[in-house]
């Protein structure tokens, strides 16, 4: 007869000793399992619901078959003939899973994992993290690939591809002749070549999380705009990325191009005033160069005003302000 | 330079994240809501690219239909923060950056660049 638990157990450092002793033997927890400290259930078969593992914990369940909620694995564990995984599984710590077969819902691979057995993932896959999956055939959700994976099986994919990381040129292949119309595909300028030049209809092109038209996807990865070119586009965070990817050389083909001021904004950050001439237009264009307070990246934001406050100012509809916070 | 501190206490006071500016009413500068604005059915001041929208939490949005630089107004109350994907500060646990406002009445305004054409255009994200 199996020995059942019913309830929800929390394993501590004040109380593992207890629970070490209380569920021996026990084969079944119908709650939730919580493990935040050291903890050895050798004939533990079935987690009704919930199982998370604390980065500091250690959890030895060597006999476990089925989690049937959600699986967090933050720090080592021992689950080798775990088979199924109820709702979503988190792994943000290196796992073995050797026997993993089945995840119901969503599955997030933030560290090195080894899932080799695993066939099919209910809901999204999202890969971040090196991670060797060379028996899944199923993903019903979404597909997110921002790491190097193996996914030789592969066989059907429900939902959307997000692929932002180079794939193995053969699932590369298969992903596009199979699902080259039928999906919609975004794609970062870290994708595989295959996939970038293969002029997919319904595809989104991404660097650093901004979308581009294709045309201008391509100039930017390939560094093919001129200064003048990267400086008029329109959006910022386009600009801000052109700019950034641009060989800075370049500024030096500017006409006239000077820098009319230079200060530091109260985070200490470097501004400038930037001014250059370009062809056809009788005034020069002018440039606010400065660092976004959290982030630290580089924006060129257009002014008339010839000094770095005055434009940052100005940019606000302001003459002079105190910056209290800036975020 | 800027000024001396006396300087600039003559300022406005302003808040800033990202291409949103936050201007509370204050002694040299008044910020009252106008009575015919309604109050908005969203916690979003503004959607930017890639879902990075510029959200609130505790507050009270109310937008402005037209303008250069003023595009609504925010009545904080207690606890209110801005919240945002990439602008704020990181609170553990949380995805979205944060940033806190004191409780109090708020214009909103939206960055603009300058063209070299003499005209306007709101930053574009």
């Amino acid at each position: 007869m199996n020995k059942i638990y019913k309830g929800d157990v929390e394993i501590t450092t004040s109380n593992q000793e207890e629970w070490n002793k209380k569920l021996l033997g026990v084969e079944e927890i119908t709650g939730y399992l919580y493990i935040y400290s050291q903890a050895k259930l050798g004939s533990l078969k079935t987690v009704g619901r919930d199982l998370y593992i604390n980065s500091q914990a250690k959890l030895e369940a060597g006999s476990l078959k089925t989690v049937g909620g959600y699986l967090y694995i933050n720090s080592q564990a021992k689950l080798g003939s775990l088979k199924t995984v109820g709702r979503y599984l988190y792994i943000y710590s290196q796992t073995k899973l050797g026997s993993l077969k089945t995840v119901g819902g969503d599955l997030y691979i933030n560290s090195q994992a080894k899932l080799g057995s695993l066939k099919t993932v209910g809901g999204n896959l999202s890969i971040n993290s090196q991670a060797k999956l060379g028996s899944l055939k199923t993903v019903g959700g979404y597909l997110y690939i921002n790491s190097q994976a193996k996914l030789g099986s592969l066989k059907t994919v429900g939902r959307d591809l997000y692929i932002n990381s180079k794939i193995e040129p053969r699932l590369a292949r298969w992903l596009l002749l199979r699902y080259a119309e039928k999906k919609k595909w975004y794609l970062s300028d870290e994708a595989n070549i295959s996939l970038l030049t293969a002029k997919l209809k319904n595809a989104i092109y991404r660097i650093d999380n901004v979308d581009f038209s294709y045309d201008l996807f391509n100039k930017v990865r390939k560094d093919k705009l001129t200064a003048e070119e990267v400086f008029k586009i329109e959006n910022l965070e386009q600009r801000r990325i052109a700019y950034t990817r641009m060989d800075k050389i370049k500024m030096k083909a500017l006409d006239s191009y000077k820098v009319l001021d230079i200060c530091r904004d109260d985070k200490d950050k470097k501004m400038e005033i930037l001014e250059f001439k370009v062809d056809g237009y009788q005034k020069p264009f002018r440039y606010l160069h400065c660092a976004d307070a959290s982030t630290d990246r580089e924006y060129h934001v257009e002014t008339a005003a010839f000094k770095c406050w005055e434009a940052k100012n100005k940019s606000f509809g302001l003459k002079d302000a105190e910056w209290i916070e800036e975020w | 330079m800027r000024g001396d501190v006396i300087m600039k206490t003559d300022k406005i006071k302003v808040f800033r994240q990202g291409d949103i500016l936050y201007i509370p009413d204050q002694e040299n500068y008044s910020v009252i809501i106008p009575s015919d604005l309604k109050k908005a059915d969203t916690d979003v001041i503004i959607r930017g690219s890639g879902g990075h929208d510029h959200k609130v939490v505790n507050c009270e949005i109310y937008f402005k239909q037209s303008g250069e630089f003023i595009i609504g107004y925010l009545k904080a109350n207690k606890d209110a923060r801005v919240l945002h994907a990439e602008h704020g500060n990181i609170v553990k646990g949380k995805l979205l950056k944060e940033g806190i406002l004191p409780e109090g009445v708020y214009e909103i305004r939206r960055q603009v660049e300058f063209l070299n054409t003499d005209e306007m255009r709101p930053v574009l994200d």
